[in-house]
């Protein structure tokens, strides 16, 4: 097994950017978009190893290395190293990553018309920091990538999509502003763990082993400062007005990256530090989260039905389904986190499928009204057909993904020993409720954009007349969708249709290490 | 003779630059005209020996010399090492500069040198009035050197620098009368002889406020730094980058020599500091974000970043002193790299208002991406050395105590107002634009300077273990 | 009647305060660039007298603070000249020493 090296996985996309960026590589697009879909899918291959090698009753971190510079340590005198590690957790978001990345580079073929010389080395950079994220072993390395993603991003949603409006700026403020709260809790935390045990460290495992001799307030501090820093990411209420704009001035495979896995680093790092340090903190603030959850989930939904823009539903879809993912780890139950995990990855699925499909309508249409759309079944019946399938996902029909997510949230809510029971009650209904108006929202989508009488500007082979006043015949492809856009669909259909039936195959992974992480908090 | 073996010891640095002013000045009687050019290689060949002499003097133990008024070990060896490099690279990006002065290069470069000694003698200083003499000499030659260009703006910059110097020197002076009224001394070390056992008292606190407030004037903080980017608007770019790093360099190894004795007895004074510090900041991100010139532009950035190292002197131990350290040596190379690329753009296109810099993305995509990580570096975003030195800044903050948590928590919060500063001109950098930018530069020198520091800047974020040891090395020395 | 006054140091000290707090008054109000500089030379002077006070009270035998007021004087001199002479190169644009009229740098 010593061919999988976690440096390997985390910098060949950086290396491959730069050889893509470098002068000898032809500038030609064709060229540049096969070699860097090649290396994704490589690379995802790669990464699958990683779980085929994985021993899942392991404990503790998998395939650890530290990364040394000449042999020296990163940060040797302050106790910083550059450290990685995988444990279940980590593989099944290194896995999402590296998939919806290929997704994500497949799809850019038809949407992707500008600045290919740029587009994919950044998007190589960006699965670089995501999988940085997802493996680090140290705070500060884990807060560099954290860091580290912002650079692609805004790039990316700044040339490549909507030019003129400020979402980039808006999204690298809200993002940098929480992870400055973020660096201030664990600058607090690093240092007092210091002075209490004389050990200069901020390696994730030593810091969870002495936080037990802090006062409970000043634990609270920190425990908030970390939260703020990934409730911005997540998005939580207050801080999600990013999301929806970011996602509307972005192009399909940079939102797909952002809602399938840019909105993971949040729930992940929650995982990671708010429980994973602070159990007993996480405990107390328990009922916050649901409470927070559920908020997110009816706001989400709320927002989502008013919406006239796909766009923009697909977008408030997500900030709905993250408020799931918050009730499940609010319930302290060991279903209810696995489901919240689960939730997490059927989520990249889904909303990238929803994404997909929003991009496809809008490359053909030029619009993403929903009242200027219909009858798109009868030109683009494929792409109905596999739509339907991440539809019935996202409603959490069962044996499709969204469905086990939602059960286990709700069964780890229901078996959740928080008191009173009352309060448990009222919140399940509220997630039911919630499950029901996603039904609403994400049929009319489908409902609007795929049935009712064909506009007459969608029938193929009509006459229209673009933005320069001339007349343009649009030819349809066959089928109405073309060869690459098929290919992410069904990838994706198959995806959520297969961990809707075979929901242990994901839960397996990660099984031992929601056991760790729940044994703390039960001590 | 006493003397001269003070000089031949410690001090052979400082002899040849002293050295090379004269040269400089001789020259320029005779080799004005035609010989312009080989001005340029004189000042490196000055600082290049002068480099080397580095190496030669004793520094441990400490070496006192001329009656203990100059001192020399680590820690001075450092900062003279660091301010030679920036005029190296200083020197290097001036090659158009003196091509358009022709007859006065060689004079140019003399008032260079009379700036860099004192630069290095007030490292060097080791009481009141050898810093003083050293402070006015920097001073001085920096007035001379804004007021070179040939222009109304260079002139009145320049008064402006020049009558807010003297305010600064006349606080500093003031100040250091009362800590002489109150100690006896203007020696360091009798001075610190003199206070063991002293209760401290407010007068003395004051003076201690005085004297720092003074020295902001050199550092480019607040309160004196309202002409700043005035100054750097009147000079040319090689000026602006001289000094937006040396004067700063050199402020701040006295500043911190100076608060290691002082700040035991001056009670608030570390608060008054640090306040100081994020008022900088503020003032700095306020005048960056509505700046449309690149220069005016530098001088706010460079307010910013000297507001980010005066934070760490509120309270002055040897881990914030290292700190202090590893931020200034990240901050003379990204402030390099970004005075190369900004002058190399002048140079081709003779703009600097930010709206030049529209679309140069698409036609210059090496010079944007150097431009990319060093903006980054100052914004203090990953993978550079500036991301490094910020956090290392803030670690040292809230390694302090838990009352010190507000300040690292606006000084957080006021970095995320620094990113969207320094994203500003990227941003123009990517806008599409239908006209096609020339640069036609063969600028080789400038060229070396934008790349070599830039990648300075990345690998001191990779290699920055053996770097931040040398700095708490150095640090503890002091 | 005769009131002999007994001069000591604290009277030195509030002169030089006094000198001091015209000269920046002085800078802050003043609206020419000569008067300015006469300013200028106020508030380094008042230094200079502090010195001199402090060094004949308090530091008797070595008496440092002289030579501090010396450099002094010579540093505040060289700054005048220094600002005469960028007097001159202003008066050459604007045909003024007015300090309102240096309004070409704003922002």
């Amino acid at each position: 097994m010593n061919f999988l090296s976690i440096p390997v996985l985390i910098f060949s996309p950086l290396i491959v950017a730069l050889l893509i960026l470098s002068p000898f590589f032809p500038n030609n697009e064709i060229k540049i978009r096969r070699f860097s879909k090649a290396f994704a899918i490589l690379h995802f291959i790669y990464s699958t190893l990683f779980l085929l090698f994985f021993n899942p009753t392991n404990f503790g971190w998998s395939y650890q290395k530290e990364l040394t510079f000449f042999n020296v340590s990163w940060l040797k005198t302050l106790g910083i190293t550059a450290t990685f590690g995988m444990d279940g957790l980590s593989l099944v978001f290194v896995i999402l990553t590296s998939f919806l990345v290929m997704l994500a580079i497949i799809a850019s073929k038809s949407m992707i018309r500008t600045k290919h010389r740029i587009y994919y080395p950044l998007i190589l950079i960006l699965q670089s920091a995501l999988l940085g994220v997802f493996c680090a072993k140290d705070v500060f390395l884990f807060f560099l990538f954290w860091e580290l993603e912002l650079i692609p991003m805004y790039f990316l949603i700044s040339q490549w999509g909507d030019r003129d409006s400020s979402a980039a700026m808006k999204y690298v403020v809200y993002t940098f502003f929480g992870s400055m709260l973020m660096l201030l809790g664990m600058l607090v935390l690093y240092f007092y763990s210091f002075s209490i045990s004389g050990v200069l460290t901020a390696d994730i495992e030593s810091l969870s082993m002495s936080e037990n001799v802090f006062a409970m307030w000043f634990q609270a501090f920190i425990f908030l400062c970390l939260l703020f820093g990934f409730a911005v990411k997540l998005p939580i209420v207050p801080f999600h007005n990013w999301l929806a704009e970011a996602q509307v001035s972005s192009v399909t495979p940079v939102s797909i990256l952002m809602a399938g896995v840019l909105l993971k680093m949040g729930g992940y790092g929650i995982i990671r530090f708010n429980i994973g340090l602070f159990p007993e903190v996480f405990s107390n603030f328990a009922p916050l989260l649901i409470i927070l959850g559920v908020v997110n989930l009816l706001y989400g939904a709320c927002l989502a039905i008013v919406q006239t823009d796909i766009k923009k539903i697909v977008a408030y879809f997500s900030l709905s389904s993250m408020g799931l993912v918050l009730v499940g780890l609010g319930s302290l139950s060991e279903a209810g986190f696995e489901g919240a995990v689960f939730q997490m990855v059927s989520h990249g699925l889904i909303a990238s499928g929803l994404l997909m499909l929003v991009g496809i309508i809008y490359l053909r249409t030029k619009t993403r009204e929903i009242s200027a759309l219909g009858g798109l079944s009868q030109v683009m019946p494929i792409c109905m057909y596999l739509g339907l399938i991440i539809c019935l996902g996202a409603i959490g029909v069962p044996l499709f993904s969204g469905f086990p997510a939602g059960f286990m949230v709700l069964v780890g809510l229901l078996l959740s020993d928080i008191e009173p029971q009352a309060f448990l009650v009222c919140m399940i209904v509220l997630c039911v409720l919630g499950a029901v108006l996603s039904a609403g929202y994400i049929l009319r989508l489908f409902h609007k954009t795929f049935f009712g009488s064909v506009l007459s500007q969608f029938r193929a082979d009509t006459v229209q007349i673009d933005e320069d006043g001339n007349e343009i015949t649009v030819v349809y492809p066959k089928r109405g969708i073309t060869k690459s856009e098929i290919v992410v669909l069904s990838l994706l259909a198959f995806a959520i249709i297969f961990f809707g039936v075979f929901p242990n195959s994901v839960l397996d992974i990660f099984e031992v290490t929601s056991d760790i992480i729940l044994d703390f908090m039960k001590v | 003779m006493d003397f001269l073996t003070d000089i031949k010891v410690a001090f052979l640095p400082e002899l040849i630059i002293a050295g090379f002013v004269f040269i400089n000045i001789f020259l320029s009687l005779f080799f004005n005209k035609k010989f312009y050019k080989t001005s340029q290689w004189i000042a490196i060949l000055g600082v290049l020996s002068a480099f080397a002499a580095i190496g030669m003097v004793q520094a441990e133990p400490t070496y006192q010399a001329f009656n203990n008024s100059l001192i020399c070990n680590v820690y001075t060896v450092f900062f003279k090492s660091l301010i030679l490099v920036a005029s190296f690279f200083v020197i290097l990006i001036s090659h158009k500069v003196i091509k358009k002065k022709r007859a006065k290069a060689f004079e140019h470069f003399s008032i260079l040198f009379c700036a860099i000694l004192g630069a290095m003698l007030l490292v060097s200083a080791n009481d009141f009035l050898s810093a003083f003499a050293a402070l006015e000499m920097l001073g001085i030659s920096c007035y001379l050197l804004s007021a070179l260009l040939k222009n109304y703006r260079a002139k009145e910059s320049s008064l402006k620098y020049l009558i807010s110097g003297i305010v600064a020197s006349a606080v500093f002076l003031f100040g250091v009368s009362y800590i002489y009224g109150i100690t006896g001394t203007i020696n360091f070390d009798n001075l610190m002889l003199a206070l063991e056992g002293y209760q401290g008292s407010m007068l003395f606190a004051l003076a201690s406020i005085m004297v720092v407030s003074a020295l902001t004037m050199r550092i480019s903080a607040m309160p004196f730094a309202n002409y700043v980017p005035d100054v750097y608007n009147g000079s040319s770019y090689p000026v602006g980058a001289f000094l937006s790093i040396v004067p700063v360099v050199a402020g701040f190894s006295f500043l911190s020599r100076f608060l290691l004795i002082v700040s035991p007895y001056s009670p608030a004074l570390g608060v008054v500091i640090m306040i100081f510090a994020l008022l900088t900041i503020c003032y700095g991100v306020y005048g960056a974000l509505r700046q449309t010139d690149m220069r005016r532009f530098m001088g706010y950035s460079s307010t910013i970043q000297s507001g980010f190292m005066l934070l760490v002197l509120g309270v002055v131990n040897a881990y914030n002193i290292s700190s202090l350290l590893y931020y200034l040596i990240c901050y003379l190379f990204m402030a390099l790299a970004l005075w190369a690329g900004l002058s190399m753009f002048y140079n081709s296109t003779g703009r600097d208002d930010i709206g030049a810099y529209r679309g140069v993305a698409y036609s210059r995509p090496f010079y944007t991406t150097a431009m990319i990580f060093v903006l980054m570096a100052f914004a203090g975003l990953p993978p550079t050395s500036g991301f490094l030195a910020k956090f290392f800044v803030m670690s040292a903050i809230a390694r302090l105590g838990f009352m010190y948590i507000i300040f690292l928590l606006v000084a957080l919060l006021l970095m995320v107002v620094g990113v969207c500063v320094y994203l500003k001109p990227l941003r123009v950098m990517f806008e599409k634009t239908s006209e096609n930018i020339n640069m036609p530069n063969k600028a080789v020198f400038t060229k070396i300077t934008l790349y070599v520091c830039t990648a300075v800047t990345i690998l001191l974020c990779l290699y920055s273990a053996k770097i931040i040891e040398f700095c708490e090395l150095i640090a503890y020395s002091l | 009647m005769s009131v002999v006054f007994n001069i000591g140091l604290y009277h030195y000290l509030i002169l030089a305060l006094v000198i001091f707090c015209i000269g920046l008054w002085g800078i802050v109000v003043c609206k020419n660039i000569i008067k300015l500089l006469v300013c200028a030379e106020f508030i380094l002077n008042a230094a200079g007298i502090n010195f001199v006070a402090f060094a004949s009270y308090v530091d008797v035998e070595n008496l440092s603070g002289l030579v501090f007021s010396l450099f002094i004087t010579i540093f505040a001199i060289a700054e005048l000249v220094l600002g005469v002479l960028l007097l001159i190169s202003i008066y050459k644009y604007k045909r003024s020493a007015d300090v309102e009229k240096l309004t070409d740098m704003k922002g």
